[in-house]
């Protein structure tokens, strides 16, 4: 997983350079439209089109069996006991291509949150940032972890050590825009965490809140730099940046909530000209 | 006027020179429309002339000296009584507590529909109205009300910005006090923030919290605020915010709702000087003496369905804001909590007009305090903060006004804005002692620490004008103005205790009189007057008050009289006139509201006030006592000893500058005439009262 997220994350870093320097609202809307269109593409050849055109037929003809005989409670209620089938049907057929489309989709979403859900933080705001220990390297690591930041940076606070959660907390403050890493000393272990702060927080950065462990969903979810090892005493690296806003025309969405919407609409406008049925 | 008020005046007018040199003509002025002149007025609450002139004399204020060379300094003649909300009222109306009905920080209901009390103390400027109906949606133990209780502004009059609205021109106002809830401006465009008067989450203006081992386990209510118990277990502990009542459950039997809390956790480093706090998804860490920035707080109502009802926009929360204040970790964990913010990013209740517009000064400056009066003085008394801390704390709140002054300067592009400082005034109050070897709490040793805090503050606000100077140009109007100034409060006067000693209130029998408050104790059928509030004193007074034994006509007016004359010959142990003034509120205030305003206000002289406990209806034994309190300087005494200051660069006409001429004043500068409940004159044209120049 860490290699894969690694060409991922190299990708899109590549194909979102140009547009870098853009509102990143303004990217967000591109990207949703190109997902959308290529989304309904990816649909129009992995799905069964004639099966769903003609489920889709079939429901037009016992919608209007349903008001030609509503009046007849036995027709009607067999119509809606064949609309609900077709449904059924309609849905079966989707399956095979939401089952191709959901891992790109997945992905195309991580890598997204790896640059919409969180921004750096600016010149004189603070930041925490959690290092959480294995249970196991707790009692022998706790009293001995520290951590080393970029120039720019500074360490605010003492480590807290919170045996609750086998965590130590620091709170770090930015002087200077840095993008570079932290690193945390663990016992013998000198481990590493990017850390991002800039002057312009309004452009598109690839920001990674964690450093995962060794889990599969952790790295699938945070796919901006590569796992622990299980064997490691660090299970993760957090850093709580600000949650990023990206308003469309004033209206505070959440980025993936626009995602949605847009490349729905995106996918809707299309269809007609794809000749795709969903 | 008093001889001292004008050798101020004398000292001051001396100190500009350069009047006939002013910097703008109103010819000048004339050239630009109406709605391109810009009016700054920066009000600084508490900014005395005294202090102000030596400062001046002394160098260390050259934007004043600048200003005042350019225009004018003078005292500026205070309300009657000389406390903010009243003088702060004439100063937006234009006009005196006759007109907009505001008399002390307290009124009293005189016939409470609860008839349990006699009388019914209350904030004067602003109340909550019930509901227009008690209509719900209920369920099981919940309910959902459909109409919703009302603030209301008790100041009565008009504004001087209604009119400047009315006329067209852009008008900004930051945090004036009297004068929230917002006013309802039909319309048009007005940018506003509420300030002094504006509650917090709980209604109160302002209720700290402060965590600590030595509180006792069910908690301790102090002045303002209150000590809970925090135990540590394993350096962790877990805690509560209580917030309001729970608004979305049904009362139970006795009327009564469980209130809204916030639970959070609080883990400290088993040997280093930080913790953690926890509260909601927010994680704050903090070193000891250390501040948090603005932590948004969630009181969940726990109402099912609240994603649901949230999507159909109904409130399922309370939103509001603290900050943490870790005062020590080791050994035993301490931590204050500012009174519950409402959050200017998602406001309960408008605490602006727009609403908008105090969440457009928070995105763009931070989340700011937002309580009426913001510096922690009752924390700082009940010592859940130290005099450092507390000077920490009102830093903090400087920074923001500083970076939103800053903000409003950048907008400032024609119109009118006026832009209000508070700490002036309440570091006047506690560290006034420190300045006054006459004090009965003077301390050298302090002194030498905190003497020159209160100059820090005004020499601060020198270089703010400084930077407002800059911003504006020749053509602009600056006005610099207090609403009072400040003396020390020595000596403090247990009104109702005279009172009682006098013959003119009776404690009930069996009744311990040093533990009635809010004139609880007393014995109404023999009970002729009543003091409640800083200044004011009321007559027992038939067919207003519920219990009213003193007849109106004569034999009020003998009693008015009685009371006049004795109070004045008041004296102290060691032969010190005490009260200055006595002002019959028919005499002084014809047009007053007589269900409102007090009988009697009570001018005490120089160095006296009224007691803490006379202000909450208290009697204790003892006549006179010392003030020993940090609350060390007032100004709530007879009006001519503590005038406020005038500085601006336009030459002034008059000679007794009063703070209703303002209003008139700045409609005259933009050519409007003052409507006629205004009784203030215009200052820049008019030489004597009711005069006009030309």
């Amino acid at each position: 997983m860490n290699r894969i997220n690694a060409i991922l994350t190299w990708i899109s870093d590549i194909a979102l350079a140009p547009v870098q320097s853009w509102s990143p609202a303004v990217v967000l809307v591109l990207l949703s439209v190109v997902a959308g269109f290529v989304m309904t593409v990816v649909f129009r050849y992995s799905s069964d089109q004639q099966g769903l055109k003609r489920v889709a037929r079939l429901t037009k003809a016992q919608l209007m069996c349903l008001r030609i005989f509503k009046e007849d409670l036995g027709v009607a209620l067999r119509c809606q006991r064949d609309i609900l089938k077709s449904i059924g049907r309609r849905l079966w057929l989707s399956l095979p291509p939401m089952a191709v489309l959901i891992i790109p989709f997945l992905l195309i979403l991580t890598q997204l949150s790896l640059r919409y859900e969180k921004r750096p933080i600016r010149p004189g705001e603070s930041v925490i940032l959690a290092v959480e220990l294995s249970p196991d390297a707790w009692s022998d690591v706790s009293g001995d972890v520290s951590i080393q930041v970029p120039a720019g940076v500074v360490i605010e606070t003492p480590p807290l050590r919170d045996a609750g959660e086998h965590t130590v907390y620091w709170r770090v403050g930015l002087r200077d825009p840095v993008a570079g890493q932290v690193i945390v000393h663990a016992g013998f272990y000198a481990l590493q965490k990017s850390f991002v702060g800039v002057d312009e927080t309004d452009r598109l950065t690839t920001v990674s809140a964690r450093r995962p462990g060794s889990g599969f969903f952790d790295r699938l979810l945070y796919p901006g730099e590569p796992g622990f090892a299980d064997d490691s005493p660090v299970m993760s690296i957090d850093i709580r940046y600000p949650a990023r806003s990206t308003p469309i025309f004033g209206v505070d969405i959440p980025w993936w909530g626009t995602f949605f919407i847009v490349s729905m609409l995106t996918a809707i406008c299309v269809r007609p000209f794809l000749k795709v049925q969903f | 006027m008093c001889r001292r008020l004008q050798l101020i005046g004398a000292a001051a007018l001396l100190a500009a020179p350069a009047l006939a040199t002013t910097g703008c003509s109103e010819a000048a002025a004339g050239e630009l429309s109406a709605a391109q002149r810009r009016v700054l007025i920066l009000g600084v609450d508490g900014m005395d002339p005294r202090l102000l002139t030596d400062l001046m004399d002394a160098g260390r204020m050259p934007n004043f000296v600048r200003l005042a060379e350019a225009g004018t300094f003078m005292p500026l003649e205070t309300a009657a009584p000389p406390q903010s909300p009243v003088a702060w009222s004439n100063f937006i109306s234009g006009a005196d507590s006759g007109t907009h009905n505001i008399f002390d920080f307290i009124h009293r209901d005189p016939s409470p529909g609860d008839g349990a009390m006699a009388i019914l103390p209350y904030l004067s400027t602003s109340s909550v109205e019930p509901p227009e109906r008690d209509w719900a949606i209920s369920f099981g133990e919940w309910q959902i009300p459909l109409f919703g209780p009302k603030a209301v502004l008790l100041r009565r009059g008009g504004a001087f910005w209604d009119d400047l609205i009315s006329a067209g021109i852009k008008t900004t106002v930051y945090r004036i006090p009297a004068n929230y809830p917002p006013p309802e401006i039909g319309g048009r465009r007005f940018d506003c923030i509420c300030g002094m008067g504006t509650p917090d989450l709980l209604g109160t203006y302002g209720e700290f919290t402060f965590f600590t081992p030595d509180a006792p386990i069910g908690g301790r209510n102090v002045g303002g605020g209150r000590f809970v118990r925090l135990r540590m277990r394993r350096h962790r502990a877990t805690a509560t915010l209580i917030g309001p009542g729970n608004f979305l459950r049904k009362p139970d039997s006795n009327d009564h709702v469980p209130d809204l809390t916030a639970p959070f956790e609080i883990v400290r480093d088993p040997t280093a000087p930080v913790a953690k706090i926890a509260i909601g998804d927010e994680i704050v860490i903090l070193k000891e003496g250390e501040w948090s920035d603005w932590v948004p707080v969630s009181f969940d109502t726990g109402i099912p369905g609240a994603a649901l009802l949230g999507a159909m926009q109904l409130p399922t929360s309370a939103e509001a804001m603290v900050r943490f204040y870790l005062k020590q970790v080791h050994p035993r964990l301490m931590l204050y909590v500012t009174p519950i913010n409402i959050d200017p990013l998602k406001q309960v209740t408008p605490i602006g007009m727009p609403a908008s517009f105090p969440e457009e000064v928070a995105q763009a400056c931070g989340r700011f305090y937002t309580t009426g009066i913001p510096e922690d003085t009752k924390a700082l008394r009940s010592g859940a903060l130290t005099e450092d801390e507390f000077i920490a704390q009102v830093r903090l709140l400087t920074e923001e006004r500083v970076r939103q002054f800053r903000y409003a300067l950048e907008r400032f592009d024609e119109g009118c804005l006026f832009f209000y400082f508070g700490h002036t005034d309440q570091l006047a109050h506690i560290f006034w002692r420190d300045r006054d070897p006459g004090h009965p709490a003077h301390d050298p040793q302090e002194a030498a620490k905190y003497g020159t805090v209160i100059e820090d503050a005004y020499i601060e606000m020198d270089a703010l004008l400084g930077e407002a100077i800059a911003a504006l140009d020749d053509d602009d109007t600056i006005i610099v103005m207090s609403d009072h100034g400040f003396t020390s409060f020595r000596r403090g006067v247990n009104l109702n205790t005279w009172l009682i000693d006098n013959g003119y209130m009776k404690i009930t029998d069996g009744v311990d009189q040093t533990t009635s408050s809010w004139v609880s104790g007393a014995d109404w059928s023999a009970t002729r007057a009543y003091a409640l509030g800083l200044n004011a004193l009321y007559v027992n007074l038939a067919g207003r008050e519920r219990y009213g034994i003193v007849q109106p006509g004569e034999q009020r007016s003998l009693l008015l009289n009685e009371l006049k004359e004795k109070l004045l010959r008041l004296e102290d142990v060691d032969g010190t006139r005490v009260i200055d003034e006595v002002y019959i509120v028919d005499e002084l205030y014809p047009d007053a509201d007589p269900q409102i305003a007090p009988d009697i206000l009570v001018g005490y002289a120089d160095t006296y006030r009224a007691s803490w406990a006379t202000a909450e209806g208290g009697s204790p034994l003892e006549l006179f006592e010392d003030n020993t309190d940090r609350w060390s300087g007032d100004h709530c005494i007879a009006h001519y000893h503590v005038p406020g200051i005038l500085v601006t660069n336009r030459s002034v006409k008059l000679s007794d500058p009063n703070l209703t001429d303002l209003a008139p004043t700045v409609l005259g500068l933009y050519g409007i005439d003052a409507p006629p409940e205004m009784t203030g004159r215009n200052l820049f044209l008019e030489t004597d009262r009711g005069e006009d120049q030309d």
